[in-house]
């Protein structure tokens, strides 16, 4: 085949057919300095191309139907492209990888997935919470537990209140020992 | 709010029957507690054990047994134990 060449009028349009036939045809362009497709307009999106005459430099591309592409700079340093439902800025990135907040014993307030406070649990004898008692049963070491009946809500002294008394299962925290004042001690509700 | 598997040996824990003693094995520790289960729990699953064990779900409750004062020799009379 030979070349194709344009001479006389400076408008119009050229319609390449290649013969239907197997395979794929290729056109291929010159290797020119200047322009090559038309004159020095831009080649428009529609077009197939970015319809910009050029594009700034580390900016990312963003879609913009048959307009011009847009274009999103970097930012600030750390900064990452976020969504915000409709299309992409450059914002501030996270730091951080906790994605939910579970209030365990204790705490209230759970489960946090974005913004909240975690408490502690004050109500009298829930669990999680420590009360000074007397026990009724003699000795206890640090880390036994108990039932709840066995307790009484008491002074240092060791005078109690007969009512009302814990529920659940209380661990001991301090230590009882038989006599008196002796068996007062701290206690942790667990279960 | 942990999680009950077992609960065995119910008792009540004093006369009036407002308060049952029992074990429970909870999923979230390896052995089985020490239980007392009270309508006046604050934790809701602590009423709902007692709801259950009035209902008969893990069995008969024992009746309540008075327990033995344990000997508590005081040498000084001002370290009893005062009842308010």
């Amino acid at each position: 085949m030979g070349n194709l060449a344009l001479a006389g009028s400076t408008s119009g349009a050229i319609t390449l057919s290649p013969p239907a036939v197997a395979g794929s045809n290729t056109l291929t362009l010159p290797a020119v300095t200047g322009n090559v497709l038309t004159d020095a307009a831009v080649i428009t999106a529609s077009q197939g191309g970015t319809g910009n005459t050029f594009l700034t430099a580390n900016s990312v591309l963003l879609g913009n139907g048959s307009s011009a592409v847009q274009t999103v700079p970097p930012g600030a340093s750390g900064n990452v492209l976020k969504s915000n439902g409709t299309t992409w800025t450059s914002s501030a990135g996270g730091t951080g990888t906790v994605t939910s907040i579970t209030a365990g014993t204790g705490l209230s307030g759970g489960t946090i997935t974005t913004s909240g406070t975690i408490a502690l649990v004050t109500t009298l004898g829930a669990v999680g919470t420590y009360a000074m008692c007397f026990y009724s049963s003699g000795s206890l070491s640090p880390g036994s537990t108990t039932a709840g009946s066995n307790l009484y809500y008491s002074s240092a002294s060791g005078a109690y209140l007969s009512s009302p008394q814990p529920s659940g299962t209380w661990q001991c925290m301090g230590y009882s020992s038989s006599g008196c004042s002796g068996q007062v001690t701290l206690f942790l509700r667990i279960a | 709010m942990p999680t009950v598997q077992t609960v065995t040996d119910p008792i009540y824990a004093n006369e009036a029957g407002t308060a049952i003693n029992c074990m429970v094995k909870f999923e979230e520790f390896p052995t089985a507690l020490p239980f007392t289960a009270s309508p006046n729990d604050p934790e809701e699953y602590g009423r709902q054990l007692y709801a259950d064990l009035v209902a008969g779900v893990y069995g008969p409750i024992a009746p309540y047994v008075k327990p033995v004062p344990p000997a508590t020799p005081t040498s000084n009379p001002s370290e009893a134990p005062k009842v308010l």
